[in-house]
């Protein structure tokens, strides 16, 4: 262990440090700012680390964690999407008696799981950081005590996670008996043969499967709906961010030598992963009442395109896979900070509670439909060029059927988008205070958090900067991805 | 520059207009009439300006925009593309210059979109790089989409949803053609880019033409509302508020139109050859079928959508037949097709206004309380049945000589169409204007803004059929180069339009 492997740990290091200090600090004051300044600081600190590690020649610090550009570019989308949930936290805790101090000790336990995720190159260290991922969610998730449908979905979290973390430990398991090897690039250099074992086979679906639990994917999507639902909206946040870029960025180092070549079975299992997730998901999310819901089921479809570009096997492709997870990110954010930012005292999320926001809130509206015609793919927002790319990436290596699937799904995709916008530009419903559903706007007059519009605000901005001038994030990609 | 002002200016004055609402309810109004009466003068003097720069194109500009890809901010206007911004501007104008076009509420936002919409527009018939003219081609649905779901008829959700779903699915399959595209050029020259012009020679093989183009004539047709793919037309032309109809269907449609000439054909000459015959058989069904369907309206605005299937029928025939005549009759037939069913639906929704409903059964009687109103329904409707001396007769008659030359018999069918559209046209105008008033009180008369809209239309619809010297000789240059670039790539006498024409000698 020198200086220079502690300089390349120093994002870990400050996301540990601060989980700590997050831990003193409860201890001592019983106050709700020192917690979510210290988180927030931390991430902070870990942001400005990692980026100032950008342009650092690759390392691996101990046969554990591989530290390129590669990582380093997911650790920091990981990072931002956190801080991006603590600052929201920050405002949802001030309408609520319980205190944040937990939740902001597990939102640093977790995201440092997933930086270990996303920089891992030893199944050692993959697992380590699942399950520190994963063991933090579940408070999180579970973190409104009082509501029922909140301990409902820690429930629903925990139950199938630890099932896919015995699967993924299984896999790995079957993986190393046949190759005896436990790092990704000597698996990947035994796995590479002419022909790879049953065994092997075996072990790599099942690692597949526990990845394709926390991405989603269909059929391993049961419990999206109801923790999207039943988690408070910043937690909501995280998970469809921080947890969903930490596997993408594992499935696209750990998969990307299987997938392009041999392994028929590895390789027509993402195909029907990726097919299956964006009809079901766009087709499940036509009926849906509830705003969560509703991002839960178009995120998996979301995945599904992910999928499709890294299933392209050419450089486009991982660029555009990339590109098309950051592009999410930003806008999914955008979508939940809307949520977050609304739910005063309760969570507002039934779509009967959008009814005319128009015309209370403009311009949260504003952000909200943006974040909407992103995910549905209209230009000028960064969610049009990530499907841009994917489009392109499929079309270059000639993966028809993946192709027309997303644009057919897409295109079922966008009644569910229209459906809010809808009812976002709607009239409210009338004042009469017999009517079952007054319409939102619950807290109106209240004025929103300060935090939470910076984030939304700056996810809005991104998105539609990204959107008009898509060049600079792209060549960023791309350098990082050559590198 | 001109050519990037004429896109900004709807722009700035859409965003100016919906700060505007803040301040006074007329104040958005006020802005974009002044936005776009500026634009139309900006758009007015290039045309009058005239002479090409270089091959047809009368001005061009080019900006980077995404370098890595290929993609640029590349801009051109010629007489074809003039004529089409010219007239989207002056319906921008008349669409809002009526006062029944005005919408109760939320007018700073209807202007916003208004504007948006038409800025798109005007950029789709500019834009020479196939990644911009995508971009364009998406952004002229979100905000019709907001105008039609916003400030609609009863059903104006529904049709909305129809119109956003049946366009934005239609064009992804454009979009994958536009990229196939790409990167087939690409690996057979080592040039990827998105330059309409580099594109244009790029040598395909007979499958992948053939799927390529029908991915653009998807796109096109259904944004057409071609035969089979209309199924949205009559509910979103019907529902969506005046503005909205009026550029729908006097504008809009016509961007299908527009892309067929300057991208299908001329990108995929051979498959649009084999192609031509199934398209042309398409195109004389919809003259029938639009006409026949417009016989069993009894709703003003869905019949006046009908009568819009059938015309964009002669549009997708004229395109087809790929002759010089028959593509200036196409030329002139989207302009006075564009103000006649802006016309009516001025009209449709005079009534709308005074009598509360748009059912004809409603009506009748009317020309005792509002003669002008009813002359101006019979210009209009002699407009629609292609009555000589006025514009669409013009456009017809070039589309069927052409057509006629082709084969006999495909010119059979839409001349027995014209006969529906006699029946039709005079059909509304009896049952609208003449025989027994209801009893009701008499309802106004259009006087003041609506009366000079519908003079000047009038007048231009004449203007069309006595003298279109000057349109077609706009035209003429653009769409000469546009044919022949598609005729020198098309191996003679192979295509089915050339069997065809054999087998009928």
């Amino acid at each position: 262990m020198t200086v220079e492997h502690l300089t390349l740990l120093s994002p870990f290091i400050a996301v540990g440090a601060a989980s700590l200090a997050v831990m003193l600090a409860a201890t001592l004051w019983k106050t709700r700012l020192p917690a979510l300044s210290l988180t927030v600081a931390g991430l902070a600190a870990a942001l400005a680390a990692t980026g100032s590690l950008v342009g650092h020649a690759p390392a691996a610090v101990t046969p554990l964690l591989l530290i390129n550009g590669y990582s380093l570019y997911f650790m920091g989308l990981v990072l931002a999407c956190s801080l991006g949930v603590a600052l929201l936290s920050i405002g949802y805790f001030a309408r609520r008696e319980q205190g944040p101090a937990e939740f902001c000790l597990f939102l640093l336990l977790s995201t440092l799981g997933a930086m270990i995720i996303a920089s891992s190159s030893h199944f050692a260290s993959l697992f380590l950081g699942f399950e520190l991922q994963g063991a933090a969610l579940y408070p999180l998730v579970a973190y409104a005590r009082s509501v029922p449908a909140s301990i409902e979905a820690g429930i629903k979290y925990l139950v199938p996670s630890t099932v896919a973390s015995a699967f993924l430990v299984f896999g790995m398991a079957l993986v190393y008996a046949d190759t005896g090897a436990m790092d990704f690039g000597a698996v990947a250099a035994l796995g590479r043969g002419p022909g790879i074992s049953l065994l092997m086979t075996v072990g790599l679906l099942m690692i597949l499967s526990g990845a394709a639990f926390k991405l989603a994917l269909v059929p391993f999507h049961l419990w999206t709906p109801d923790v999207y639902q039943g988690a408070p909206a910043p937690a909501t946040a995280f998970v469809a961010t921080v947890s969903k870029v930490a596997v993408i960025a594992l499935l696209m180092r750990f998969f990307a030598p299987f997938s392009v070549r041999g392994s028929g079975a590895v390789t027509a299992a993402l195909w029907a992963l990726a097919i299956a997730s964006m009809f079901a998901g766009n087709l499940l999310a036509l009926r849906q009442e509830n705003v969560k819901r509703l991002i839960a089921y178009s995120s998996i479809a979301h995945m599904g395109y992910v999928l499709v570009a890294f299933l392209c096997g050419t450089g486009l492709g991982v660029v555009a896979a990339t590109y098309y997870v950051t592009a999410y990110a930003i806008t999914v954010l955008c979508a939940l900070a809307v949520v977050s930012l609304l739910s005063h005292g309760t969570e507002s999320d039934a779509l009967a509670d959008y009814r005319g926001l128009a015309f209370k809130r403009p311009l949260v509206t504003l952000f909200f439909t943006i974040a909407l015609m992103s995910l549905a793919g209209i230009p000028f927002t960064v969610g049009f060029i990530g499907k841009f790319y994917v489009l392109s990436a499929s079309v270059q290596g000639r993966v028809w059927p993946l192709t027309l699937s997303l644009a057919v799904s897409s295109a079922i995709g966008l009644f569910y988008y229209l459906r809010v916008v809808t009812v976002l530009f709607r009239q409210p419903a009338s004042a009469n205070p017999k009517d079952p559903k007054p319409g939102v706007v619950t807290g109106i007059g209240r004025p929103l958090s300060a935090a939470g519009l910076v984030v939304l605000g700056t996810a809005g901005v991104l998105l539609v900067c990204c959107g008009v001038y898509p060049g600079l994030l792209f060549d960023f990609i791309a350098w990082i991805v050559a590198s | 520059m001109m050519l990037a002002l004429l896109i900004c200016i709807p722009l700035l004055g859409g965003l100016l207009a919906w700060a505007a609402g803040r301040v006074h309810a007329r104040a958005p109004h006020v802005v974009s009439l002044a936005a776009l009466a500026l634009d139309l003068c900006l758009a007015i003097r290039v045309w009058a300006r005239g002479n090409a720069q270089s091959g047809a194109w009368l001005a061009q500009a080019q900006w980077p925009w995404i370098p890595r890809m290929g993609i640029s901010v590349n801009l051109a206007l010629d007489g074809l593309g003039l004529l089409l911004v010219l007239l989207t501007l002056f319906l921008g104008v008349m669409s809002i210059v009526i006062p029944s076009s005005e919408p109760r509420d939320r007018r700073g936002f209807f202007h916003f979109n208004l504007m948006w919409a038409i800025s798109a527009t005007v950029a789709v018939f500019m834009a020479l790089d196939l990644f911009l003219f995508y971009t364009a081609w998406e952004l002229m649905l979100v905000p019709m989409y907001f105008l039609i779901a916003g400030w609609g008829g009863e059903n104006r959700v529904r049709a909305a949803v129809k119109f956003f779903v049946f366009t934005q699915a239609s064009s992804l399959f454009l979009l994958i053609a536009i990229v196939a595209l790409y990167f087939i050029h690409g690996a057979s020259t080592g040039i990827y880019t998105f330059d309409y012009t580099t594109l244009l020679h790029t040598a395909l093989s007979h499958r992948a033409g053939a799927w390529l183009m029908l991915g653009f004539f998807l796109a096109f047709a259904v944004k057409l509302g071609v035969f089979p793919l209309h199924g949205w037309l009559p509910d979103a032309y019907a529902e969506a508020p005046l503005a909205g109809s009026i550029l729908l269907a006097g504008v809009m449609a016509k961007t299908g139109a527009y892309g067929l000439i300057r991208f299908c054909l001329p990108l995929f000459p051979h498959a649009s050859s084999s192609f031509s015959l199934a398209a042309m058989i398409l195109g004389a069904a919809a003259i029938v079928y639009g006409a026949l369907m417009a016989l069993g309206q009894t709703d003003l605005k869905r019949l006046i959508a009908y009568t819009s299937v059938s015309h964009m029928g002669f549009v997708v025939l004229g395109i087809y037949v790929w002759g010089q005549l028959s593509l200036q009759g196409v030329v002139l037939q989207m302009i006075s097709h564009g103000i006649t069913v802006a016309a009516l639906f001025m009209i449709a929704a005079a009534l709308e206004k005074r009598t509360g409903s748009r059912d004809i059964a409603q009506y009748g009687g009317l020309w005792y309380s509002a003669p002008r109103l009813g002359g101006f329904t019979v210009v209009f409707a002699l407009a629609l049945m292609g009555l000589p001396g006025l514009g669409t007769f013009v456009g017809e008659v070039l589309i069927l000589l052409d057509t006629f030359r082709l084969s006999i018999s495909l010119a059979v069918i839409p001349i027995a169409g014209t006969v529906f559209a006699v029946v039709y046209a005079l059909w509304m105008v009896q049952r609208i204007f003449m025989g027994e008033a209801l009893p009701r009180p008499h309802i106004a008369d259009c006087k003041g803004r609506e009366l000079a809209a519908l003079g000047i239309m009038a007048v231009l619809i004449v203007w069309l059929g006595l003298y279109p010297g000057p349109f077609l000789d706009t035209s003429a240059p653009s769409v000469t180069a546009i044919r022949q670039s598609a005729l020198d790539a098309r191996p003679a006498g192979k295509g089915s339009m050339e069997r065809l024409a054999r087998l009928m000698q």
